[in-house]
């Protein structure tokens, strides 16, 4: 009795997801998320090997290689962008540090990692993509001196609102000073 | 009491424009916080004194005309929109009878 081809593509279907959802499961117990465990599946390309043991040891060396990548990345000259960078143009990608690269926090690259789906070479366009993103969006609040940017945004690992308390902390400075000098406060004038 | 429902408004973040003074400053320095409304006020000073390190006992919240307590919400000061005005006065610790050893 020959089966049902239809049949057949539906059970392997079933079992493949099932298999999937084990190890989600077992990720979870770890605290690993499911996009964790699907990435890694993904790259080490064998669902025999344990998310969590591969992510533990093969992991940190794949987010050091997009690290690198995008330390490195420079954009080509008179080459029109790869199609992932449409509207990233010539001049928009690393405006004010050509041929410097970005320097990725390990966060950042590994959520670029992971909307990439495990794919390193698309995580770095991604990673470069939200870093510019960021950037604008700093320079819209008035931060406009890019290194400075780039180095609150790696320090922040990539959270704008950690770039920003970051690059407007000098800015309160004076107020931490003056809040425990003896000075008295200034008399009121009672004419004004 | 009225309690708004936690999703009739947006919990995306917003920029909250914020005027900062103290006793012995003409001008106010303009920083940016990001906030989402239904933020409290008491939430909002601890915010400020996790990124800036000023205590919440050193801050007072002025929105608007009214001096805003530590369990009001910025919605319910009309914080609504990116753009939308705060200022945080920071009271000297000598006024305040606060000690570094508080801090």
């Amino acid at each position: 009795v020959t089966e049902d081809p239809d049949l057949k593509r539906q059970k392997l279907m079933r079992e493949e997801g099932l298999k999937l959802i084990q190890l989600i499961r077992e990720g979870e117990k770890k605290g690993i998320s499911p996009e964790e465990v699907y990435a890694g599946i993904r790259v080490s390309g064998n669902s025999t090997v344990v998310p969590s043991d591969w992510l533990k040891t093969e992991l940190p060396a794949i987010l050091d290689d997009i690290c690198a990548m995008a330390a490195s990345y420079r954009p080509e000259p008179n080459v029109a962008p790869p199609a992932g960078l449409i509207g990233v143009g010539q001049d928009g990608l690393l405006e004010g540090q050509k041929g410097k690269g970005v320097l990725l926090s390990r966060a950042e690259a590994k959520q670029a990692w992971l909307t990439a789906g495990g794919d390193a070479e698309k995580a770095v366009i991604q990673a470069l993509r939200n870093r510019k993103a960021k950037l604008k969006e700093l320079k819209a609040l008035g931060f406009g001196d890019v290194v400075l940017c780039e180095e609150a945004l790696r320090q922040s690992g990539g959270e704008v609102r950690g770039a920003l308390a970051l690059l407007q902390r000098p800015l309160l400075e004076p107020f931490h000073k003056r809040m425990w000098s003896d000075e008295p406060e200034p008399p009121i004038d009672i004419n004004y | 009491s009225v309690k708004l429902c936690p999703n009739a408004y947006s919990q995306d973040s917003i920029q909250l424009k914020v005027g900062v003074g103290d006793a012995q400053s003409d001008t106010y320095i303009p920083i940016t916080i990001m906030v989402t409304v239904d933020m409290t006020i008491s939430e909002l000073k601890e915010k400020v004194n996790n990124d800036y390190g000023f205590h919440p006992v050193l801050q007072k919240w002025v929105i608007g005309k009214r001096l805003a307590q530590d369990i009001d919400t910025l919605f319910g000061h009309g914080i609504s929109k990116n753009g939308d005005h705060a200022f945080l006065y920071i009271k000297s610790a000598k006024a305040a009878n606060f000690s570094r050893e508080q801090q």
